[in-house]
């Protein structure tokens, strides 16, 4: 696959080679074909290339000077990590440089109070919680390579784990990136401040495969260690049993820490690797994790082993001790590579599922797999519907390549056909390019190329991976020939039904309408933010508010899909019924908030820090953008990698980007006990205290202080919300007080009213200025009612590492957020023109240069 | 990972062998943390699977240049990456074919082959290395600490002199019998309270491993087949096993059967000699050590597990195991599976390499502020004493009453 054919002119080799070497030392560039050869693959070995030459930088500077070397010559530039990934994402292109940053690999600070690191792109994911222990503390997604993979390369491909379930993917762990565009410019992200004003960038980077910057720096979230943990093991007869077993676990409730599922072949190859006593004899095993207080991994445990020998377990197990948990997870996290000992070389898949169709799916794949001749071995987050079918071939024989690739693509298109996606946490790169298409159609695929060309107009980032470029269908015809050969079935499935209502339809037409004859909409539902977060905006009313109701609910799948102008209450109403909630709890506004107006504004409640924001629950949308086409992102699955996150990057955006016409959001069951704990002092007192409270694996959901109270709101299973308060101490209020509620609607008296009311989003840590009157989200959201002067309140908030909102009242007409540094300002303006470039959906209500 | 291999390879035993090993690498990058060359430069190629990838190319394309060789020589051959490869990577065979192909393929310079066979001679016969050991000892008081630190004191207290009803062969290595000859003499005394007595054969000398890792495979069996038929009368005569004392001798002498199975006549007896190789804590494991009545009172020790033991024997525990059943106290460690650096010769081929190692494993190991710290190699054990503050002794001297290595070294 080394198209040789296509290698530039020694003389543009030889000029980017002179000044690499001038900027970071002859020994760290690499450009003879002898030295650049290992270099030539990542873990998917069947796409490799000679780049021109290697980088070695050892700090973000000569990173920098990389990418000016490149901009200046125009040449492409692919970062690397640790070269883990799965789907060809950082294979070389022979026209440009390889970026490696696995020379970046320090961690810059543990901040056990603020419970963040500053880590180096190269850093390995597991050195961070390695770092991070001695403060009882970790880092939570851990992809199964984490042993090797570094954190820049999790942020590029937005990785998982087998811990995700509970605790979440790359995208909602990460506080804040340095990224440097193609230019070189040294733009930050997010921060010690929980989310950002104007549309979520992080997000949106977060996942994009290295094709609109490179991230130099990146800052973690990290949790406390759970005080104690457990692994089942349960063993099946068949496949189909231990997939039911998925489901009933789901429905009963219970959101074990992980949830896994081996087959047989994947079984056996494990344990001929590290012997973790995994049952070889049965068709399926699940492995499934409780965590907790001693009592909460009890209770969970318990109820966990009933439920699994209620389903028919021929054999179960629990881990003892520490070490016999470790070492059943080292079987299931080394299971890609030890698939190896059965065949020279495997595929692995990727695509995710609803999990009820988990043992129709496998099914389908063991006759795929007949249909084919080749072995596949299964190993499955079972608990996101995460499928990893690994496909076992010999590269050395051709026409195996071809069978598996081909194989591969039908499982693909089967992942899409039942409802999911074609990748859940891989990436795209240049292996699933191919299957794009039939995932999403030509409308969204342009909106993706317009998002590139906003950050990279020269496609200089990682060209020919993650997006198919349309109008450059020469890319294709570029690619080297082994993806080029027709794949029988990887045509372009048909794209998923998308019963686009009329009211869809008729919306999307007046803002065509709009876009057409230049003039400028206000989108507009509950009405409840009109004069609220953002500026005045003076346009035409686009009203959406009969845009409601439930589209789809699926409590098994812990799956909601509502329209946007679906109220808040009628959501969480619906959601209560099934014993299910909204864990971001955003503000109800008395009925009148809507769902989508609320990810719009990306509005949370109290329990924001440790429950996240709508941001972190959407997993799927519909858009109008502002040419009045109809567009649709992410799906309705727990993980969704392929494209760039344009759900995600909504929040904040206020509709500046688009209509959101629906969305689908994960939710989770609601909690079995609550508590509040009240405690009389000051803000100084109550804010050390939070931030202590905050460090202890406790079920803290909620940390505010306000009228000389500091209020600790636990939320979990009876035991352990039982535990820390005979642990804390403390007044123990009603449960019917509803301090919380008027706290999250912003109806306690403080806040209350018509006057100015300034926001701070700050670290949480941040020394107490301007004596706030309600410190929230443990201290990272602070109030301040009342008439202050505003440059005030912007550098008290860049101080703090955060940013200031005048939320209500004041001059509406002038900027009401802090501004963000050029380079921000410059990508959200680009972001805009490629999602409306007519500026027609709410001018002016985010800032007033947006538009320009 | 599947190799085309090159036509001037095609029949070659070597060739086929080296595709056969390559193909059980599935470039996940799981070796690439563990690997000390790795973390210290962060350069693919001086990754275990940069340099199977090296190897690849080489077998491919029928030819390799200095740029493989470079990287191939920082290898440390520790085969850690062995230990955390999932798909079962025998990394350390491929690689010695490996060099083998390339010391042919990309010949050295003049001096630098010379200075590599002087070394090899130097350092595998022991009595060629005896006079300078014995010089420095003499010279220790006049020197500065730092440097007296780094040589070894000579053999202390008495051999045993009866005979006991079960025998064991004993390997008295090359260096070792040079630098560390306390090593072996108490090895000597601790068997003995146990009815063990150590034998030697005079004839047989250094284990091999220097040459075979150097690349200068015939040398490095040549050393092999004297020993096996030095021993052989002992093992004919009912030795019960054949003990090293340096765990990197052991890992050699297990791997003879492997590497002579293709010389008719000595496959067989090299592979009952592999069969019959132990390390000395692998005896004393046996062994019932309440009748040693070891003396424990020496503080914490920090216990240096050499590469050859866990990641080359595959025994990473079996040490710790004995100490802790012993009775001493273990103080606690960091980074247990890198390697010191030392690595054989690659200490002095690879000076600053191996010096950034050697700092970086002695801060691991005195994280706690040890008393000592205790190896199983002797290479290690010279190496960790450049860089450690504290004494360094091979961890038989601390199961042995005669004392002295407990006291503490200025």
């Amino acid at each position: 696959m080394n198209d040789t054919a296509q290698r530039p002119e020694p003389g543009a080799a030889a000029a980017v080679v002179a000044r690499l070497r001038r900027e970071l030392g002859a020994e760290r560039v690499i450009h003879e074909a002898e030295g650049l050869r290992p270099y030539e693959c990542d873990a998917l070995t069947i796409y490799r290339d000679l780049p021109l030459a290697v980088a070695l930088p050892r700090d973000a500077a000569q990173v920098r000077s990389v990418l000016r070397v490149c901009h200046e010559l125009d040449l492409p530039v692919v970062a690397r990590g640790a070269g883990t990934g799965l789907c060809a994402g950082s294979m070389p292109h022979p026209e440009g440089v390889l970026l490696n940053l696995a020379g970046l690999d320090r961690v810059l600070e543990v901040d056990p109070l603020a419970r963040s690191a500053r880590v180096q792109p190269g850093v390995s994911n597991l050195a961070i919680s390695a770092a991070a222990a001695p403060h009882g503390l970790y880092y939570a997604p851990d992809p199964s390579s984490q042993v090797a993979c570094s954190i820049g390369g999790n942020v590029a491909s937005n990785s998982g784990g087998v811990h995700c379930l509970k605790y979440g993917l790359t995208v909602h762990n990460v506080l804040g990136v340095t990224l440097l565009t193609v230019e070189g410019e040294e733009v930050r992200l997010g921060g010690a401040a929980l989310d950002s004003p104007g549309c979520d960038l992080m997000a949106l980077v977060t996942g994009s495969e290295g094709l609109l910057g490179v991230v130099t720096e990146v800052s973690v979230r990290l949790l406390p260690s759970p005080p104690c943990a457990q692994v089942l093991l349960a063993g099946f007869d068949s496949v189909r049993a231990a997939g039911e077993a998925v489901g009933a676990i789901i429905a009963a409730g219970i959101v074990p820490a992980g949830l896994e599922m081996m087959d047989s072949l994947a079984i056996q190859a494990a344990e001929d690797y590290c012997a973790a006593g995994y049952p070889r004899d049965a068709a399926a095993i699940l492995l499934c994790e409780v965590d907790g207080t001693a009592q909460e991994v009890e209770q969970h445990g318990a109820q966990l082993a009933a439920l699994l020998r209620e389903q028919g377990a021929s054999s179960l197990r629990v881990s003892g001790d520490e070490q016999e948990r470790q070492l059943l997870w080292r079987g299931r996290k080394s299971a890609f590579p030890a698939v190896g000992r059965l065949a020279p070389d495997y595929y692995c898949m990727d695509g995710t599922i609803p999990r009820g169709r988990v043992a129709d799916v496998l099914e389908d794949i063991a006759r795929l797999s007949a249909e084919f001749g080749l072995r596949v071995a299964n190993v499955f987050h079972a608990g996101d519907g995460n499928l990893h079918p690994l496909i076992l071939f010999d590269a050395g024989d051709p026409q195996q390549v071809q069978r598996a690739e081909a194989f591969g693509a039908r499982i693909l298109e089967l992942s899409v056909r039942v409802g999911g996606c074609i990748t859940g946490e891989h990436g795209v790169g240049v292996e699933k390019l191919r299957s794009m298409p039939g995932q999403f159609g030509e409308r969204e695929l342009r909106q993706f190329e317009e998002i590139k060309a906003a950050f990279d107009p020269r496609l200089n980032l990682n060209p020919g991976k993650g997006i198919p470029i349309l109008k450059r269908c020469q890319e294709y015809r570029a690619l080297p020939a082994r993806h080029r050969h027709e794949q029988p079935g990887a045509a372009p499935v048909a794209p998923p039904p998308r019963a686009v209502e009329d009211a869809v339809a008729e919306l999307a037409a007046r803002v065509a309408a709009a876009h057409d004859e230049g003039r400028c909409l206000y989108i507009r539902a509950g009405d409840s933010k009109r004069d609220l977060l953002g500026r005045r905006c003076d346009a035409a009313p686009l009203d959406v508010s009969a845009h409601r109701g439930v589209i789809d609910y699926a409590p098994g799948e812990m799956v909601i899909t509502v329209r946007a102008a679906t109220p808040v209450q009628e959501v969480i109403d619906v959601l209560a019924a099934e014993g299910q909630g909204l864990a971001c709890d955003p503000p109800r506004s008395a009925g009148r908030a809507t769902i989508g107006g609320s990810l719009a504004c990306n509005l949370s409640g109290p329990a924001r820090p440790w429950s996240g924001s709508l941001r972190d629950a959407v997993l799927g949308l519909g858009l109008i953008n502002g040419r009045g086409e109809v567009l649709r992102f992410g799906g309705r699955v727990m993980k969704n990698v392929a494209g760039y996150d344009v759900s995600r990057l909504q929040a904040g955006a206020m509709g500046t980007l688009g209509v959101i016409t629906d969305l689908s959001l994960k939710v989770m069951p609601l909690a079995q006990q609550r508590l509040t704990l009240a405690y009389e002092m000051d803000a100084a007192q109550a804010l050390a205290t939070m931030q202590r409270r905050a460090c202890e694996p406790a079920p803290l959901d909620g940390a505010c202080w306000f009228d000389g109270r500091l209020l600790l709101r636990l939320s979990g299973a009876d035991s352990a919300v039982q535990a820390a308060r005979r642990a804390w101490g403390g007044e123990a209020l009603e449960n019917n007080d509803d301090r919380w509620a008027r706290l999250r609607d912003l109806t306690l008296p403080q806040l209350c009213g018509e006057g100015p009311l300034w926001r701070l989003g700050v670290g949480a840590t941040a020394a107490l200025e301007h004596a706030p009157a309600v410190i929230d989200w443990g201290g990272a959201q602070r109030w301040f009612p009342g008439e202050r002067e505003a440059a005030a309140m912007h550098d008290s908030a860049r101080r703090g590492g955060g940013h200031a909102c005048l939320l209500r009242g004041g001059d509406r007409a002038g900027e009401v957020l802090s501004a963000p540094a050029a380079g921000v300002r410059r990508l959200q303006r680009a972001l805009k023109r490629a999602f409306d470039p007519r500026g027609v959906l709410n001018p002016g209500r985010l800032y007033g240069w947006l538009e320009d | 990972m599947y190799v085309e291999l090159h036509q001037r390879f095609a029949g070659t035993p070597e060739g086929i062998l080296a595709s056969d090993l390559t193909s059980a690498c599935v470039h996940c990058g799981f070796c690439l943390e563990t690997c000390p060359t790795y973390l210290d430069t962060r350069d693919e190629r001086d990754s275990p699977r940069g340099r199977i990838y090296l190897i690849k190319q080489l077998l491919e394309s029928g030819t390799a240049g200095a740029t493989t060789r470079t990287h191939l020589d920082r290898c440390l051959t520790c085969r850690n990456c062995e230990t955390s490869c999932p798909s079962g990577m025998r990394y350390g065979e491929l690689l010695d074919i490996g060099r083998g192909l390339v010391e042919r393929e990309a010949p050295r310079g003049g001096a630098a082959r010379s200075l590599r066979w002087a070394l090899r001679q130097l350092l595998s016969r022991g009595a060629l290395l005896a006079p300078f050991m014995a010089l420095a000892r003499l010279a220790r008081p006049l020197l500065p600490a730092a440097l007296a630190r780094r040589i070894p004191p000579g053999a202390r207290g008495p051999l045993p002199t009866r005979a006991q009803s079960r025998r064991m062969l004993l390997l008295e290595g090359c260096v070792q019998r040079a630098a560390t000859p306390a090593t072996n003499g108490a090895a000597r005394r601790v068997l003995d309270r146990l009815g063990i007595t150590l034998v030697t054969a005079p004839a047989a000398r250094c284990c091999g491993a220097l040459d075979y890792h150097l690349a200068a495979h015939d040398a490095g069996l040549d050393h092999a087949r004297r020993n096996i038929d030095a021993w052989w009368p002992h093992i004919e005569a009912g030795a019960e096993a054949i003990v090293s004392s340096a765990s990197g001798c052991g890992v050699m002498i297990e791997d003879y059967g492997r590497l002579l199975a293709g010389d008719r006549a000595y496959a067989d007896k090299a592979r009952r000699v592999s069969a019959l190789a132990r390390d000395l804590a692998d005896v004393l494991a046996a062994e019932d050590l309440e009748a040693l009545q070891v003396d424990t009172a020496v503080g914490p020790v920090a216990l240096h597990t050499p590469c050859t033991l866990q990641h080359g024997q595959k025994k990473p525990q079996l040490l710790e195991g004995l100490l802790l059943r012993a009775g001493f106290t273990l103080a606690p460690t960091r980074d247990d599976h890198l390697c010191c650096g030392s690595a054989g010769s690659y200490s002095l081929l690879q000076r600053q390499r191996a010096r950034r190692l050697g700092q970086r494993k002695a801060a691991a190991l005195c994280t706690d502020a040890p008393q000592l710290i205790a190896s199983a190699n002797i290479g290690c054990q010279l190496h960790l004493a450049a860089h450690a503050g504290v004494p360094v002794v091979h961890w038989i001297e601390l199961l042995d009453n005669s004392g002295e290595a407990r006291q503490p070294r200025a």
